[in-house]
This record gives C-alpha cells, sequence and structure tokens, in this order.
C-alpha cells in the first residue's frame, strides 16, 4: 500500500495517496485518514493542500496527533464542490496531496504560561493536533483550558475526545452552543461568555483561537478587555488560498501571504489586516 | 456570613463592579445579602415581579422559556455574572425563567430599597444604571451574534446531491 513520504510530497507537485479510512464527524463533516511512512512530519497549525483530479483543490489543516507518525488525517466540512466531491470518497479512493505548509502554533510561547485553546466550529479541527501536542508537552505549561463553541449540541465535533479531554484533572474543557436543545444539559451562549468566565492569568496566559473570522475577532476582544496583550493572542487565519506556497498571491493580505508568513498570526501582526473583508 | 466591609471588598473584586466608588459600593452592600439554592430550583419565575438581582459567586443558571418543545435555554450564566435584568425596566416583571443547574451561591440585592437610596445621590444612580446598560448590551450583542449561525458554512451555490 502506498503511504505518505515527506520526500515525495514536492513543492506544487501532489502525490497520490489512497484514503485508509474515513470516519463521519456529523452530517457533513468527515474524517480522511492516509497511511504515512513515519517521515512526514508537521507542527499543529500546519495544512496540506488536498486534490482530486478533475475537480479542484483545497487547503485542509492536518487535524491527527503530530506525535503519530505513521497515521495523517484531515477533517473537512463539505461546503463546496471539491470538498463536497472529497467527501463522496471512501476507502481505497485516491487523493493527491501535498505539504505540510504554513507555520505551526507557537507553543514554545506559552512555556510556563497559561494556554488557552480556544475553537469555534469546525475551528477545532486545526486545534485537536495543537491539544495532543499540548498533552504530551503538558508539564511545559500551567493551566490548559479548552474553550469551544458549537453552533448547537448535534454540532460538536469529535466528542469522544472532548469526553476524555474533560474527565482529565489537568485540562478545563468548557463547552457552549448558540441554541440548546431540551436535552442539552451544558452553557448556552457565545463562546466569548466562557472568555469572561474562564480563570487565567491575563499577564502570563497565551490564547490559539481558531473559527470563523468574526468569531475570532469578538474572542479577541474579549481576551484584550481581560488584559492580554495582543502579542500573546493568536489566530489561524483561512482564507482562500490556491498554490499554498507563496507564489500566486491570492491568499495576500497586506504584505502578508496567509499560506507562506501563516496561516498562523499573531492578533497584533494581523488585527489591522482582518479589517479588509475580502482578498 | 459576610459582614458589610467584607462585602464590599467582594463586590470591588468582581469585573461587574470593578472601579466603583467606595460609597456606592457601602449602598450596595447595605442592600445585598448571600443566598444559596439548591440544584434544580426556580430562581426567577417569568412574569413574576422583579426586585432584584444576583450575582453568582458559584454554580451555573440556566435562562429559560418554556416551549411547546420543553424548556429551552437562551442563555448559561456563571460564576461573576450578574442575574436578573428585568428590575430596571417597566414593567418590571422577569422576562425568562432562571433555574440553578448546580447548587448556587450568589450575593442578591434587593432593588425597590436600592433604587429608592440610591434615587438620593445621582453619581450613584447614573452610575448603577449605566453600569445595567453596558451589561444589557453586551447581552443584546452576544444574542445578535448567536443569532447571526457564524459556525455555518457559506451558502452553497452548486446543484450537486449532498452527501451522505
Ligand atoms: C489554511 C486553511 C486551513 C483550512 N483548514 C480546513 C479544515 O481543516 N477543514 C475544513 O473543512 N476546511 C478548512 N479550510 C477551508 C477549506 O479550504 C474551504 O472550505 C475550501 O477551500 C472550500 O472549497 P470548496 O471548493 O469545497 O468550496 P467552494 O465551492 O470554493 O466554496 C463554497 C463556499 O465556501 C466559501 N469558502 C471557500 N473557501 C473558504 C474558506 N477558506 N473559508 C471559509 N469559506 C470558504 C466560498 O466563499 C463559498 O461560498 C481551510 C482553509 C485554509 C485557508
Ligand atoms: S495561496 Fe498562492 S500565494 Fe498564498
Amino acid at each position: 500500500m502506498d503511504t505518505l513520504n515527506a520526500g515525495s510530497v514536492s513543492a506544487m507537485l501532489p502525490s497520490a495517496f489512497p484514503i485508509v479510512d474515513k470516519d463521519w464527524e456529523l452530517a457533513d463533516t468527515y474524517t480522511l485518514h492516509f497511511a504515512t511512512d513515519g517521515a512526514f512530519d508537521f507542527d499543529p497549525g500546519q495544512m496540506v493542500m488536498i486534490s482530486q483530479p478533475g475537480v479542484g483543490e483545497v487547503p485542509i489543516s492536518i487535524s491527527s496527533n503530530p506525535d503519530v507518525h505513521d497515521r495523517m488525517s484531515l477533517t473537512i466540512r463539505g461546503s463546496g464542490s471539491v470538498t463536497r466531491a472529497l467527501g463522496r470518497l471512501d476507502y481505497g479512493d485516491v487523493v493527491g496531496i501535498r505539504g505540510p505548509y504554513g507555520t505551526p502554533w507557537p507553543l514554545d510561547t506559552a512555556i510556563d504560561q497559561d494556554l488557552m485553546i480556544i475553537a469555534g466550529g469546525i475551528g477545532l479541527a486545526p486545534l485537536r493536533s495543537l491539544i495532543y501536542r499540548a498533552l504530551a508537552r503538558r508539564s511545559d505549561f500551567r493551566n490548559l483550558t479548552l474553550l469551544y463553541g458549537s453552533r448547537d449540541p448535534q454540532s460538536l465535533l469529535f466528542e469522544r475526545e472532548l469526553h476524555e479531554w474533560r474527565g482529565r484533572f489537568d485540562m478545563e474543557v468548557e463547552i457552549t452552543v448558540d441554541r440548546s436543545s431540551p436535552e442539552w444539559m451544558g452553557e448556552v451562549g457565545l463562546v466569548t461568555s466562557l472568555v469572561d468566565r474562564a480563570r487565567f492569568s491575563e499577564a502570563d496566559a497565551v490564547a490559539m483561537v481558531c473559527g470563523p473570522e468574526i468569531m475570532m475577532h469578538f474572542v479577541g476582544i474579549a481576551l484584550t478587555d481581560k488584559g492580554m496583550h495582543p502579542d500573546n493572542i493568536f489566530f489561524s487565519m483561512e482564507r482562500n488560498m490556491k498554490c499554498g506556497i507563496g507564489l500566486c498571491g491570492h491568499c495576500q493580505l497586506g504584505a502578508e501571504f496567509l499560506c507562506k508568513d501563516g496561516p498562523v498570526f499573531s492578533l497584533s501582526r494581523i488585527e489591522p489586516l482582518m479589517k479588509v473583508e475580502e482578498l | 456570613m459576610s459582614t458589610p466591609g467584607s462585602l464590599v471588598d467582594q463586590l470591588a473584586a468582581t469585573d461587574f463592579f470593578s472601579g466603583m466608588a467606595e460609597n456606592e459600593l457601602e449602598l450596595l452592600a447595605r442592600h445585598a445579602q448571600a443566598t444559596e439554592h439548591d440544584a434544580g430550583v426556580l430562581i426567577l419565575q417569568r412574569g413574576r415581579p422583579a426586585s432584584g438581582f444576583y450575582l453568582i459567586t458559584e454554580g451555573r443558571v440556566a435562562l429559560q422559556l418554556q416551549t411547546s418543545r420543553g424548556a429551552l435555554v437562551v442563555q448559561t450564566l456563571g460564576r461573576g455574572d450578574v442575574l436578573g435584568l428585568s428590575w430596571l425596566i417597566a414593567p418590571r416583571v422577569w422576562q425568562f425563567s432562571a433555574k440553578a443547574l448546580t447548587p448556587i451561591s450568589s450575593i442578591h440585592f434587593e432593588t425597590d430599597a436600592l433604587l429608592e437610596a440610591a434615587e438620593q445621590d445621582v453619581a450613584i444612580h447614573d452610575d448603577l444604571v449605566s453600569r445595567f446598560l453596558g451589561l444589557m448590551a453586551k447581552r443584546l450583542h452576544s444574542t445578535r451574534l448567536q443569532l447571526l449561525d457564524l459556525y455555518q458554512p457559506a451558502v452553497y451555490q452548486g446543484t450537486d446531491e449532498w452527501i451522505r
């Protein structure tokens, strides 16, 4: 069976890889798993370009555990033509993959600090690999907190992992939904309300945030209102991309190429550019 | 039971009351009382007269409405949150019911007497009202964002069948 080999994944040329497993996470969201030969190294926050010949290519962040070297997984929401076409594939079907690309979450900046991981909707996917890595390096950080906002209880991603993380004594997990159902016993309200209530030391905390841009914008405001410095708040900017390696200019936002200089940026660096509505 | 002095310190340390003048904190403390509720208890009942508010110090409360689908929670509140805004606005009846999801510790403020006393001092009255207006604006803002359905993807224009 073919495996994903870093050496064979060159800059613009995708390599062909078969899907070795597929999980449906939600009605419109699935995870594709690929075997790797142990040489595919990535850091949390990085993405790959995944393509289906004749359909198109899209950037997707890697959602699997970066310290498990024989597997790589992508969690994808079927939001348009390519991501829906990929969702129709199954075990044994072949896709093209190139990467990994982009800047990772700067986990070292959180050493000896409180680490806040804040996700909205599908934004938990790119953060899952970060959570695995943070747990592997747990003693490097003080409090580790995951705040996760979702549309409704039915749209919660990775319920098995959420349950497992909630059961840990060394990690705080708070989940909120925008719309409740009669069975839901958890929090209801915007993810920013979890920020308001979270226990962390503003001066010694680092936040890593991923979700819709408007959600990240308001989380940024909630965190800075609490006294955090914008240098210590990081966002993953997931706007449209084409080449993924800084060649085509498709993702350019001001002076930044989101694919090459990002997708992870500090709030202080990206805030002026977030006001630009479209690329 | 807190003494008024320690209550003033306790209030001053919360986000909602932070930066408040000492004399206003003392006035609030005079109309405040520590309270406890068991899990499952209805703390506020929709339609009943509203004559107080709570500062939650521990536990979780659900603001809810009874609907044909059962009790639907519109918002949950927790440590540091203020529960109860309807006392400030006519007709001064609770617009939602509030149910304790866990055992609740809170500080209850009796607002009829508090408002009467605050009306004697314009600065205190204005500060109190403006803090509550700020809180209402924040809740309204959050509700609008919740209604925007932020986590849904953009509407897909294609015609292909989706998905499972
Ligand atoms: C760095 C990066 C990492 C990403 N990681 C993930 C991930 O882990 N999982 C995942 O499901 N998606 C992820 N995305 C988003 C994903 O790339 C897009 O959903 C995809 O490109 C849409 O392509 P499509 O052909 O399916 O949809 P299209 O037919 O191109 O578009 C369908 C609709 O989605 C909108 N859209 C297109 N691209 C984006 C985007 N980047 N963000 C928001 N809306 C978009 C379009 O405006 C359109 O309305 C990531 C994007 C980037 C830039
Ligand atoms: S996607 Fe081509 S330059 Fe970034």
